[in-house]
């Protein structure tokens, strides 16, 4: 996420956009302004569509993350879909002010691309795990991920989890069925719980992270 | 070793970089060289603070699952960087890095580096660029792994490679210069090893011609294309 300083820095510059629950904000292939786009409040999902309208779901953006990168690079083309699943701000910063903005403070560019370690490290762990790992290995991963990325909260059950994922989110970002979602769900009973509309309650941290390294046998 | 002030300026990295600032960097770093099938790095090394980059030759990023199981990240050529975390994250090694033949790799150290970049902020675009493409790849493969069937997957490999890493016309086609043997596209698209070598001598056989060691012929565009069409509906 981009540091108080960082967003300050830029601030003089910004625009700010709203988009309500469920408004896609870019289709693939749509015509990127030469902007960069930083998301201010609310979740945003980034995913991807084949011909035949099968969908993937590649990762859900919180508050001080950025998208639509390749618009600095002379890339006008989108690659991805990004649909706001609640409402959301977006500040948006022209390209010249960003390339200005890091000619006067490198500290910026070193910034985003710490961040973006982080998310091609993240990605490479999802291509292993899609890879070599089983369905249930990858279902906790992304449960325990993110719990951690994005935060729970103690309720009477447990700890729940900050965002919501539902059956049909998790199946396409792990690349199983709906059925196969809910069922492998089940393995995960002393672990954790699914509540209708994608509420996720964590049981057992220790178990959960131990299913998610691959070492522990679910039969 | 130490690399020389022209032989950084090879590095189109360091391209923005000026004549003065190339100076001072090279009593920083250092080209190893490695034979082939060498491990430059192991995944969970805690790495030194400094820039990798491929100096000569080819390697592979891979890794390992606690069963055993490897998967194929991706394949670098001279002038790209790898092991990202040693200058923009925690430092500790997220794959095993290693040779595919003969290899040299340039390393930086991180503090000269950052101090040449705060000079040429233009370096740390070229970075970011680069970091772009390589999340944009990434989401390509994790779409497919998760919503294309296999067949499709590894005709889009063997796309994206002869693209870009280069071909060389043959007699009988468009050679790929990338080898690509049946166990690494095996591990880059999720299949078994026996797999593979099904889809590559029945399923898409007319199409391409595979040789002893991955070397890899297209012979037809246009039916690659339209198995990819077929089997992506």
């Amino acid at each position: 996420m981009l540091s108080t300083e960082a967003l300050k820095a830029l601030h003089p510059h910004v625009h700010l956009q709203l988009y309500h629950q469920k408004e896609i904000i870019f289709q693939e292939g749509d015509t990127l302004p030469a902007e960069l786009h930083i998301l201010l409040s609310g979740t945003l999902q980034i995913k991807k569509s084949t011909a035949t309208g099968k969908e993937t779901v590649l990762r859900l953006l919180r508050m001080g993350d950025f998208f639509a990168l390749p618009a600095l690079f002379d890339e006008s083309f989108c690659t991805v879909i990004v649909l706001a699943t609640e409402d959301c701000q977006v500040l948006t910063v022209s390209k010249t002010t960003l390339l200005n903005a890091i000619q006067h403070t490198p500290e910026l560019a070193m910034q985003f691309l710490v961040m973006l370690n982080q998310r091609l490290q993240q990605q490479h762990n999802t291509v292993h795990g899609l890879v070599s790992e089983r369905a249930v290995v990858r279902l906790a991963r992304l449960i325990h991920y993110s719990a951690l990325h994005q935060g729970t909260e103690l309720t009477v059950k447990g700890e729940q989890l900050q965002i919501q994922l539902p059956y049909y989110q998790i199946a396409r970002s792990i690349g199983v069925t709906y059925e196969e979602c809910s069922r492998l769900m089940k393995k995960l009973t002393d672990t954790v719980k699914y509540n209708r509309g994608g509420k996720i309650t964590i049981f057992d941290w220790e178990a959960l992270a131990a299913i998610a390294s691959g070492d522990t046998d679910l039969v | 070793m130490k690399a020389t002030a022209s032989q950084l300026e090879q590095i189109s990295l360091f391209q923005a970089i000026s004549a003065d600032w190339l100076d001072f960097l090279a009593p920083y770093t250092e080209i190893c060289h490695y034979r082939e099938a060498e491990i430059i790095v192991h995944e969970g090394e805690i790495f030194a603070p400094r820039l990798h980059v491929v100096f000569s030759g080819r390697v592979l990023v891979k890794k390992l699952s606690v069963s055993g199981k490897e998967t194929v990240l991706r394949q670098l050529s001279s002038g790209e960087m790898f092991a990202a975390p040693a200058l923009f994250g925690d430092q500790v090694s997220p794959a095993t890095v290693l040779t595919l033949e003969p290899s040299a790799v340039l390393f930086v150290q991180k503090a000269a580096l950052f101090e040449a970049i705060r000079a040429t902020p233009r370096v740390a675009l070229q970075i970011l660029n680069c970091f772009s493409q390589r999340v944009q790849a990434m989401d390509k493969t994790i779409h497919g792994l998760v919503s294309e069937c296999a067949i499709v997957r590894l005709i889009r490999l063997i796309q994206y490679m002869a693209e870009h890493r280069g071909v060389e016309t043959t007699t009988s086609g468009v050679q790929l210069k990338t080898r690509l043997p049946y166990q690494q596209m095996a591990r880059m698209v999720g299949i078994s090893y026996e797999e593979c070598i099904r889809l590559v001598n029945k399923e898409i056989k007319p199409a391409i011609d595979y040789a002893r060691g991955g070397v890899i012929t297209i012979r037809d565009t246009a039916m690659l294309n339209s198995i990819v069409t077929t089997y992506g509906s």
